[in-house]
């Protein structure tokens, strides 16, 4: 059933109740009176916590995919600068490494070199 | 409360990796260096202004770890210096991409490498040209 539905339905309903009670004698309308201020007394805190949290429940839609895109785009950040950290410092022992080697820069220059050494190796 | 407490712990990540980005001497001017950092990169002291913040880094490094080196091997980082520093970041990346795959090599390879430079250098041109067309027909 849904919500507007439900509302049309309850409206009827205490139509009915109000056209009923006109019917009701004395301590019989008494004691319903009394049921209804008890209903009432019962529902409102209800109304007042349904009427609390709303905000708070159209709020939360909003956050959290917001703080969950922006933790990823900052983690994704912080992934790229540390990997390229990481590599910088390898790049760094790397030409540590060559500049004081016993072969000179040019051998490693010196992309023939290389294939020389291949097809030396083969032969 | 708990959304706002997240968006709070958001900023503060985001503000400790943007100081981690902007950390301070990262490209230090030659009269930021230390005495000793000079003595080990004086060959480089006519370049240094033209270097990018990156190169300097690195130089920096490399100064940091001079004493770790034997007087040989600190000669001959000296005499490389300039000649590194001048070549071009397309020559170096192919220079460290070899020294990569040499270093590869197995061991007894390796420690030859230095006899095999020589008799490489001591090839006539001609010959290493035919060698070369020799290993591209295989």
């Amino acid at each position: 059933m849904s919500p507007y539905e439900e509302v049309r339905r309850a409206r009827r309903l205490a139509a009915c109740l109000t056209c009923a009670a006109r019917r009701v004698d004395g301590a019989a309308a008494d004691r319903l009176c009394a049921a209804r201020q008890r209903a009432l007394a019962a529902q409102c805190p209800a109304r007042g916590r349904f009427a609390l949290r709303w905000p708070a429940t159209s709020a939360t839609p909003l956050w959290k995919p917001l703080c969950a895109a922006a933790a990823v785009l900052l983690l994704s950040m912080a992934g790229d600068y540390w990997g390229s950290a990481a590599r910088v410092g390898e790049q760094r022992d790397v030409d540590f490494a060559l500049l004081s080697d016993d072969l000179p820069i040019d051998a490693y220059l010196d992309t023939e070199f290389k294939a020389w050494l291949e097809h030396a190796s083969r032969s | 409360m708990a959304g706002t407490r997240f968006a709070l712990l958001i900023l503060i990540f985001a503000a400790s990796l943007g100081a981690a980005l902007a950390a301070p001497g990262s490209a230090p001017a030659w009269g930021e260096l230390s005495a000793a950092q000079r003595q080990v990169l004086a060959p480089l002291a006519a370049e240094w202004a033209k270097m990018d913040g990156a190169d300097r880094q690195t130089w920096v490094e490399i100064a940091q770890r001079h004493a770790e080196l034997t007087p040989e091997e600190q000669d001959r980082l000296a005499r490389r210096m300039q000649a590194w520093a001048r070549l071009s970041p397309e020559e170096r990346t192919r220079a460290r991409d070899q020294y990569r795959a040499l270093r590869n090599m197995p061991a007894e390879r390796r420690e030859q490498l230095n006899e095999e430079w020589q008799r490489y250098q001591n090839l006539p041109p001609e010959e290493r040209r035919r060698r070369r067309n020799q290993g591209k027909d295989e």
